[in-house]
């Protein structure tokens, strides 16, 4: 029998609060040196001065805009080109092993051409992420829709489903798991790209207070930075999963 | 005299047309079926013999490549609004419940909420699935399952219904228990049904007539009206007459089983 939620939630925050618990103390003894692991009361204090400062709001913003609007672009534009390339067989077929060459190399060394076309600006970090993650959900997308059941195709073709019908009412929820897949593949290389060019070029967001951090040797400004990026990451994660459940719930 | 529900005349099938010669494979050849209103058919046949292409040509799913098929007296040129089909692979929509399965074609021609609500219901009942409204089908079992396709497939009171092994991939016990409920629900709604089995008890148990077709490419070898009395239910197995009648159509289909595996395995058989 599965356990109830509540028991769930509270072995959860239990095992975060003791790992918590011994990094605090392994540190506070000494046995990690404290330039390499901060203490996690450390960060509160950190925590609490940038955002006395008005910093870290400031920078999350900047990163959780960039990475918003990358992935609302980006995500429309991959499930929209998806779609197109399974509806257009032959095109689909020609430019996948393409799409899937392209997504094994490592495009986000590319950068210095989106700086030189862009700028050094928040649009050239938001171009080069998006070009990372979309071919993930391009490639799902298509391959979502290829993958649906022959049977409930014959489903909706003997109850004579319009195609407006068939695509929002059978297509769609039942190629979501997999379309979801990519999507959050394509969230996360997005994600990566953003933090790791505004770490790079220096032109704000939390990717730059890290790299500052670094350089100036503060770590407990260093793991704040880190800690907010995961959040920000948590939160899509959780809109995505309700995502999911509403789209089939179609 | 019942009228004709289900007509197919000198239907013919091929695969591959549209490749080289070698992959062609001719699946049904000049196939003509009768089934009337209210009868109950079973088509049995070895593997590969075209009987599950002839339900999908009745169904409109597929295009028949020579001769033509008709629903209540209309040429069929696609699916036919009288026309339900179970499939035996699972069909339900692993994202619905018991109730939005079967809801499901009610709420595409868009009909109110509360009145497929209680049809939806009313059908769930019919089936005895009756408390399992708000499961998902990933919460029951195979048998179950294929109950929840049965009564989205009746909700929209199709006259005719094409049943492709529908029973097939449940535990013979099942299929048994299944069958009999099949039997009530026909004898109440009166649906004409053309049911594709594999298994000959469970033709004689159901049907009013079995068809069985010969190896591919499938034609109609044998029918066998089936006489034992209806209402029936599933202790009519245990009659001697049943036997028989397995028996005889064990005989002509036999044969044919034979050449279906050799076909299908390329083996020999003594």
């Amino acid at each position: 029998m599965p356990l109830p939620q509540w028991i769930i939630v509270g072995l959860r925050s239990l095992v975060i609060l003791g790992a918590l618990f011994a990094l605090e103390l392994m540190v506070r003894l000494e046995w990690i040196n404290p330039l390499f692991l901060a203490r996690p009361t450390s960060w509160v204090g950190a925590f609490r001065a940038l955002m006395a400062e008005g910093e870290l709001p400031k920078l999350a913003w900047i990163t959780l805009s960039e990475i918003g609007l990358t992935f609302l672009v980006g995500g429309a534009a991959g499930l929209l080109l998806g779609t197109l390339l399974y509806r257009f067989r032959r095109v689909g077929e020609a430019s996948s092993s393409l799409l899937g060459a392209m997504f094994a190399s490592p495009i986000v060394l590319l950068y210095p051409i989106f700086l030189v076309i862009f700028g050094r600006n928040r649009m050239a970090i938001m171009a080069q992420a998006m070009v990372t993650g979309i071919i993930p959900i391009i490639l799902q997308t298509r391959n979502s829709f290829l993958h649906v059941n022959e049977t409930l195709i014959d489903v909706g073709r003997v109850l004579n489903l319009t195609r407006r019908q068939m695509f929002f009412h059978i297509m769609l929820p039942a190629a979501a798991p997999m379309i979801f897949t990519g999507i959050r593949l394509g969230l996360i290389y997005m994600l990566l790209s953003i933090i790791a060019i505004e770490y790079i070029v220096g032109v704000g967001g939390l990717g730059n207070l890290v790299s500052d951090a670094y350089f100036r040797l503060n770590t407990d400004e260093l793991y704040v930075g880190v800690i907010t990026v995961g959040l920000l990451s948590l939160i899509f994660y959780t809109f995505l999963t309700r995502a999911q459940r509403w789209v089939q719930r179609m | 005299m019942r009228g004709p529900m289900l007509e197919a005349n000198y239907v013919s099938k091929t695969f591959g047309l549209d490749g080289a010669l070698a992959a062609r494979v001719q699946a049904l050849s000049e196939v003509s079926l009768t089934v009337a209103q209210g009868e109950f058919v079973s088509l049995i046949g070895p593997s590969g013999c075209g009987k599950s292409t002839l339900l999908k040509i009745f169904g409109g799913l597929t295009p028949a490549e020579q001769g033509e098929v008709y629903v209540r007296g209309d040429r069929v040129t696609g699916p036919h609004p009288h026309i339900g089909m179970v499939f035996q692979e699972d069909s339900t929509f692993p994202w619905r419940t018991t109730l939005g399965n079967v809801e499901f074609g009610l709420e595409m021609r868009g009909m109110a909420r509360r009145e497929r609500r209680d049809r939806s219901k009313a059908t769930i009942d019919l089936v005895g699935l009756t408390g399992f409204e708000h499961r998902y089908p990933a919460e029951l079992s195979g048998g179950m399952r294929q109950r929840v396709a049965i009564a989205r497939a009746l909700i929209l009171e199709p006259q005719a219904l094409l049943m492709d092994e529908p029973f097939g991939a449940l535990d013979e016990q099942t299929r048994i228990i299944l069958g009999e409920q099949l039997l009530r629900i026909q004898g109440k709604l009166g649906q004409t049904i053309l049911f594709v089995t594999h298994n000959i008890n469970e033709a004689v148990q159901l049907s009013d007539r079995v068809v069985v077709m010969t190896a591919r490419p499938g034609q109609i070898k044998a029918t066998f009206n089936i006489t034992l009395p209806k209402p029936r239910d599933s202790r009519i197995i245990a009659s001697e007459a049943f036997g028989r009648l397995v028996a005889q159509i064990w005989t002509a289909l036999r044969e044919e089983s034979l050449k279906g595996f050799v076909q299908a395995t390329g083996a020999q058989v003594e």
